[in-house]
């Protein structure tokens, strides 16, 4: 996971040359906080955001800690909106993915004028709704992989084993 | 959620805020510490070559399948050529006159900056800012705040700077500002980015003052990071606000940063240790 995320986050440093100037707007770590968030146990997940969201920080003009700050936050509420939908199926996860983009971008400028910033990162109108659109097309593809991995490496998603635990 | 699980949830959330406001504390300054160093030496390594591949890549695309238009855009290119041609003929005698000039008043020589090579590793991983990472670091006398420029004109300044590597805050980054100058009215102000849309914005301009479209826009070269008349790019937009004092400038950068290979660092001179 560590290494998928790694190579991830360095794949799209570097291949913007082979891709249209609209792709940059693609954010390739949502879909994977919300993964962790939905699927995986909370210290695991908590501790590969912070690996995850430090890494994109240190790959990034933002200043350190606006980045983190913002996927933790998403972190949480994709973990407290599992207990009321759980995204097993394309469709509820393009919709979790769309709505997560679209809270991640306020949060964000929100975030980054706590930290003494400029609003220069929010952009209003249809610019948001075509990237929240890309983002859960990505993202559906990047979250289907991730579950693909667990299928291969039989690992088991959180909810299966809470609810084996009746916990749920 | 059950009680246990609530309270285990509530802990380690505390628990990673607790942490987060410490590493918020500790990177405050920029500066950043050990095992960033090693992550940024790592990912810089795997950058450089990811980034070689598929430059490689769209150089092939560009250079030998998608030939449509070369044709044409070579005539047009050699017509610009010519026009170039005689401008700079005409600028030559100007600069010699303008030497002569300045000798027989006596002005102070402008200070020479040394200009090092680097190549390009890597772009921002986020949409909403703009930086690049270089593969000269502070093994090569790379500091913090040393300006960066292109063939083609000014990219912006060294954010940060580990051993290999060095990060540089582009012009069209929104929180980069550089100080800039109308070239035709000499109106100043302070140009920054919009990422987003990959363009500049020229703030704190009067509305007085006189800006048009197509107007170039220069480094003033008054913050020290950039020799003075240095180019930054182009006026595309002028929108003067219906109430404000100010109006609307935006630029279009003359470089462009999005398919950027090569840059220059600016060493003040002689404070560069080694050059290729």
């Amino acid at each position: 996971m560590v290494l998928f995320v790694f190579v991830l986050i360095l794949m799209r440093t570097t291949m913007d040359p082979l891709f249209p100037r609209w792709f940059r707007s693609c954010d390739v770590l949502l879909p994977i906080v919300v993964y962790l968030g939905q699927r995986r146990a909370l210290p695991e997940g908590l501790i590969l955001t912070l690996f995850a969201s430090h890494l994109y920080s240190l790959c990034s003009a933002a200043p350190i800690g606006v980045f983190t700050t913002n996927y933790l936050v998403i972190f949480i509420v994709a973990r407290l909106l599992s207990y009321v939908i759980y995204a097993n199926r394309s469709l509820s996860v393009l919709v979790l993915i769309f709505s997560l983009t679209l809270f991640s971008h306020i949060s964000l400028a929100l975030i980054v004028a706590f930290f003494g910033h400029s609003w220069g990162v929010f952009t209003g109108g249809f610019a948001i709704l075509w990237r929240a659109l890309l983002n859960s097309g990505l993202g559906g593809l990047i979250y289907g992989g991730l579950v693909m991995m667990d299928r291969l490496s039989f690992k088991a998603p959180r909810i299966n084993i809470e609810l084996s635990e009746g916990e749920l | 959620m059950p009680g246990q699980r609530k309270y285990a949830f509530f802990a380690l959330i505390t628990l990673s805020v607790c942490l987060l406001a410490l590493y918020i504390h500790r990177h405050r300054q920029g500066q950043t510490g050990r095992i960033d160093n090693i992550l940024i030496s790592s990912a810089g390594a795997v950058q450089k070559h990811l980034f070689y591949f598929s430059h490689g890549s769209r150089t092939i695309l560009d250079h030998y399948l998608l030939l449509v238009n070369t044709k044409r855009h070579n005539e047009l290119l050699e017509a610009e050529v010519g026009e170039l041609r005689s401008q700079i003929a005409a600028l030559k005698e100007a600069e010699l006159e303008n030497q002569r000039l300045r000798e027989s008043l006596d002005f102070k020589a402008r200070e020479v900056h040394r200009l090092v090579p680097a190549h390009v590793v890597a772009h921002d991983v986020s949409g909403d800012y703009f930086e690049i990472r270089l593969d000269r670091g502070a093994d090569f006398g790379v500091e913090k705040g040393m300006g960066v420029l292109s063939s083609h004109g000014v990219v912006g300044r060294v954010l940060h700077v580990t051993a290999h590597y060095s990060d540089v805050l582009t012009l069209i980054d929104p929180t980069s500002s550089i100080d800039a100058i109308i070239q035709r009215s000499r109106a100043r102000g302070i140009l920054s980015g919009q990422s987003k849309q990959l363009t500049c914005k020229l703030k704190y301009i009067e509305r007085n003052d006189d800006v048009q479209v197509n107007d170039t826009v220069l480094s003033s070269g008054y913050d020290d990071i950039f020799p003075k008349g240095l180019l930054m790019g182009y006026v595309t937009a002028v929108i003067p606000s219906a109430n404000g004092i100010l109006q609307t400038v935006t630029v279009k950068s003359a470089v462009d940063i999005y398919r950027l290979e090569e840059v220059f660092i600016v060493f003040p001179s002689g404070e560069s240790k080694k050059t290729s």
